[in-house]
């Protein structure tokens, strides 16, 4: 069944009840009109039979002469007139002959005028067979009945004067029942269009078109409705744009943070995930990582158990693992249960944190403990154990004595060494660049002061240097640090490669960088040490370096004068078997050109 | 209809142990790399500790498809992706074999610096544990293409076991002294060789269990 619209409802009901009073109206100022139209019609007829009855008694006394006095009383009017005598013998008739007229004594109206009355009567004509209208009177003479004047007035004449009206009646009622209609129309549509307003506005807040607000009819009722509604669609708007500006803001903090954050599901699904998360998913042939499980997406057993036991128990966890993407990262990765208002566990959400340089640093700094207490116990040992053995006795036999004395300082001697390299390596770290006394210089000369200075340590090893150096080189460095740089870079590569090979050293500019490499035929260095060479106290071999003299942080002075110049320093594989060192620094340090070259005696005196 | 609901959840929970298993063993062989890259030991043993896991897993998700042949009596395509399991297992159980070696060999080699570059092995190892993750991938997307693109990474496996074998054979000729050491190498490139074709034969495993025919796609 269809529905019709209340407005629809509410006009046809309007235009129906309008129809039917005009309706009702109009048939009974029809029927009354017409009523008061016959009662006057009959009084009129029978006034006029009256008066006609009156003079009347004049062609009843000479019958001969009625039927000319009947036409002369009835010419120029619509009347048909009768006389009949008192025994109800029609004795004139102006539409009929009156003789071949059956008595009329029994016609109500006659009957009623002979006895002395007036009549009247409406019936259809025996004679002419139409609806007639009939009025009667008496005709008296000396005060007696002679007879009765009746006068008739055909009712289709009637019915043809008030058509008319009929029409008139019909039209009327037929234009103010349309203006009725559409009166109600109009009115179903003014109460209505306010509520299909409210309705479309409605729509609009569904939409999320908030800030509409719903019109106002003029109807206090709808207007207040209209209000009520505004005013729930106003705090709605605020609120969701509240909710909306905090969803954004999270959002950008969960996009700036450097932890890895991901939202897994109870079936731990990844739902979501922040930048920092997505540079940890595994790539390749997966497909998109959000619906991908978490043992899929990150690769890593141990984050996915940490997540199932967080929904599992609905209790934050916390834990520490490692993801391999090329190299070992470490995270630490705390797990918060993601729950549901009704307290299921509907996911969890992931944070891992890349502790991995943290976890760098710390291993510099245990190694770089223990190998310190290490170094420096071990001279120490030396000299207590020799000197208890000299007192227990050794030093009563002068041969065994100075042997042990000769141990005794030469281990007091790498004691000291080792704590002014400590102390060099804690000034370096200290200097910046104004101290460092950082000067224009010719290269030359520093690394050339280095070659020579270890040929006077051990003689005839200057003479497995070469050194290439362009005589005109010049940058902006703190000589003494370059020379020992130089000398420590050298030293090494001659207490590692094999006696019988050359140890090359050359200095160039490259751009706006001073170069200088230290290239040998020694062991090489695997890539996996090539950082760490460079930590203080880092050994490839333990015993092998130790012998040799060392005091292990000689490459580590060298890495802190390049940084201390703004420089690099690394080592990568020689072809043909060995490394290069490369020393990188800038030729040019552009603040310094003003003051720089005033004070570098000052570090340079400490430098060996 | 009750019990083919049943099938299925049972098929999805096998599912996740094979996801778990795959991803563990990939995990292992990254393990038993970034030790042999970094000479940690510790990490080595947890690499070698890792693959008792691996054996277990290997026994739980058997014996539960097992009991799913058992019960359910598959047929056509649902008993080949179960006899399909069994193969995906008994080569991954292989492969965490083979990771757990090469952590052996890199404990070692921590002890005795090899002078001249792994690469080809590190090389080897990268690709393998990519290759890993595709085949367990390919079998649970039921992805037959995914199976082939990687049995064919296999090929770039060989090469570098070839590039890595005349390395080390020219090292042992101009160092005989450390020709134990040179073997040592050897071996662990030849199992790094057979890891890939144990992913290979998983890969075929795929094939078989989603367009049911045999292939060889070691040429």
């Amino acid at each position: 069944m269809r529905r019709r619209p209340l407005a629809g409802r509410v006009g046809a009901a309007l235009s129906l009840a309008a129809l039917a009073g005009v309706a009702a109206f109009g048939a009974l100022s029809f029927a009354v009109s017409r009523s008061v139209y016959a009662d006057s019609n009959r009084f009129a007829l029978a006034e006029s039979a009256r008066a006609l009855a009156n003079l009347a008694p004049e062609a009843f006394a000479e019958p001969a002469l009625a039927g000319a006095w009947a036409a002369r009383a009835a010419s120029g009017s619509g009347f048909r007139l009768t006389l009949v005598a008192a025994d109800g013998q029609v004795i004139a008739e102006t539409r009929a002959d009156a003789a071949a007229m059956e008595n009329h004594a029994d016609r109500p109206e006659v009957g009623q005028a002979l006895a002395g009355g007036s009549g009247w009567s409406t019936r259809r004509s025996a004679t002419t067979g139409v609806e007639t209208l009939y009025a009667a009177a008496p005709v008296l003479r000396g005060g007696s009945v002679v007879g009765a004047l009746r006068l008739s007035f055909a009712a289709p004449e009637l019915a043809a004067r008030l058509a008319p009206f009929a029409l008139a009646f019909l039209a009327a009622a037929a234009l103010s029942g349309a203006a009725w209609a559409l009166a109600a129309r109009a009115v179903g549509k003014a109460l209505v269009a306010p509520v299909a307003a409210l309705a479309a506005a409605a729509d609009d807040w569904a939409a999320g078109r908030l800030s509409r607000r719903a019109g106002r009819a003029g109807i206090p009722e709808l207007d207040a409705l209209a209000g009520a509604l505004d005013g729930m669609a106003a705090e709605l708007d605020a609120r969701m744009r509240e909710s909306e500006s905090r969803g954004r803001e999270l959002l950008s903090i969960l996009d700036g943070m450097g932890e890895a954050v991901l939202a897994v599901d109870a079936g731990l699904r990844v739902r979501r995930l922040n930048p920092a998360a997505r540079k940890l998913l595994i790539t390749g042939s997966g497909t998109d990582s959000a619906g991908r499980s978490l043992l899929e997406a990150l690769g890593s057993t141990a984050l996915a158990d940490l997540a199932s036991s967080c929904v599992g128990s609905a209790e934050p966890m916390e834990g520490e693992l490692q993801l391999y993407r090329g190299e070992r990262r470490h995270f630490l990765v705390y797990a918060a249960p993601l729950g549901a208002p009704d307290g299921r566990v509907e996911g969890a959400v992931l944070v891992l944190n890349d502790i991995t340089r943290l976890r760098a640093l710390e291993q510099v700094r245990t190694d770089f403990v223990a190998n310190v207490s290490h170094e420096l116990r071990t001279p120490i040992q030396l000299v207590k154990g020799f000197t208890e053995a000299l007192r227990d006795g050794a030093v009563d036999d002068p041969a065994e004595a100075r042997r042990f004395l000769g141990i005794v300082s030469r281990h007091a001697a790498r004691l000291e060494a080792i704590i002014d390299d400590l102390l060099s390596l804690a000034r370096l770290e200290q200097a910046n660049g104004d101290s460092l006394g950082i000067g224009r210089t010719k290269v030359l000369s520093p690394i050339a002061d280095a070659v020579a200075a270890l040929d006077s340590r051990s003689p005839g090893s200057g003479s497995r240097v070469s050194l290439e150096c362009p005589e005109g080189l010049e940058a902006d460095v703190n000589p003494g640090l370059l020379e020992q740089a130089a000398l420590n870079l050298v030293d090494n590569a001659l207490k590692y490669a094999p006696p019988d090979t050359k140890v090359e050293l050359s200095a160039r500019d490259e751009g706006d960088r001073l170069v200088i490499e230290v290239a040998d035929r020694g062991p090489g260095i695997p890539s996996k040490d090539a950082e760490r060479i460079f930590e203080r106290f880092y050994r490839l071999d333990r015993g092998r370096s130790r012998e040799s003299g060392g005091t292990g942080l000689g490459l580590a002075i060298v890495r802190h004068i390049a940084l201390a110049h703004g420089g690099t320093v690394s080592v990568r594989p020689r072809a043909g078997g060995g490394s290069v060192f490369r020393l990188e620094f800038p030729l040019r340090i552009k603040d310094e050109e003003d003051h720089g070259g005033t004070d570098e005696v000052a570090c340079a005196e400490r430098g060996h | 209809m009750h019990s083919r609901i049943q099938f299925m959840e049972e098929l999805s929970r096998l599912h996740h142990d094979i996801l778990s298993m795959g991803t563990r063993v990939g995990e292992n062989l990254a393990k038993a790399l970034e030790a042999l890259r970094s000479g940690d030991a510790a990490l080595a043993d947890e690499a070698r500790a890792g693959d008792g896991a691996v054996d277990a897993m290997q026994v739980t998700i058997e014996d539960r498809a097992a009991v799913l042949i058992a019960t359910q009596q598959p047929v056509a395509g649902d008993l080949r992706e179960l006899v399909a399991v069994f193969k995906l297992t008994e080569h991954l159980e292989r492969i965490g074999d083979y990771a757990s070696h090469l952590a052996k060999a890199a404990k070692r080699l921590a002890k005795e610096p090899y002078p001249r570059s792994l690469a080809p092995l590190e090389s080897m190892a990268e690709l393998e544990i990519a290759m890993i993750r595709d085949a367990v991938a390919a079998f649970l997307n039921r992805d037959s293409e995914l199976a082939r693109a990687c049995a064919l990474k296999d090929d770039e496996v060989d090469a570098s076991h070839k590039a890595f074998l005349e390395e080390a054979l020219d090292f042992v000729r101009e160092n005989p002294e450390k020709a134990q050491q040179g073997m040592r190498l050897i071996r662990a490139s030849a199992w790094l060789e057979r890891l890939g074709d144990h992913v290979t034969n998983i890969c075929e495993a795929v094939v078989f269990m989603v367009e049911g025919r045999h292939v060889e796609l070691n040429e």
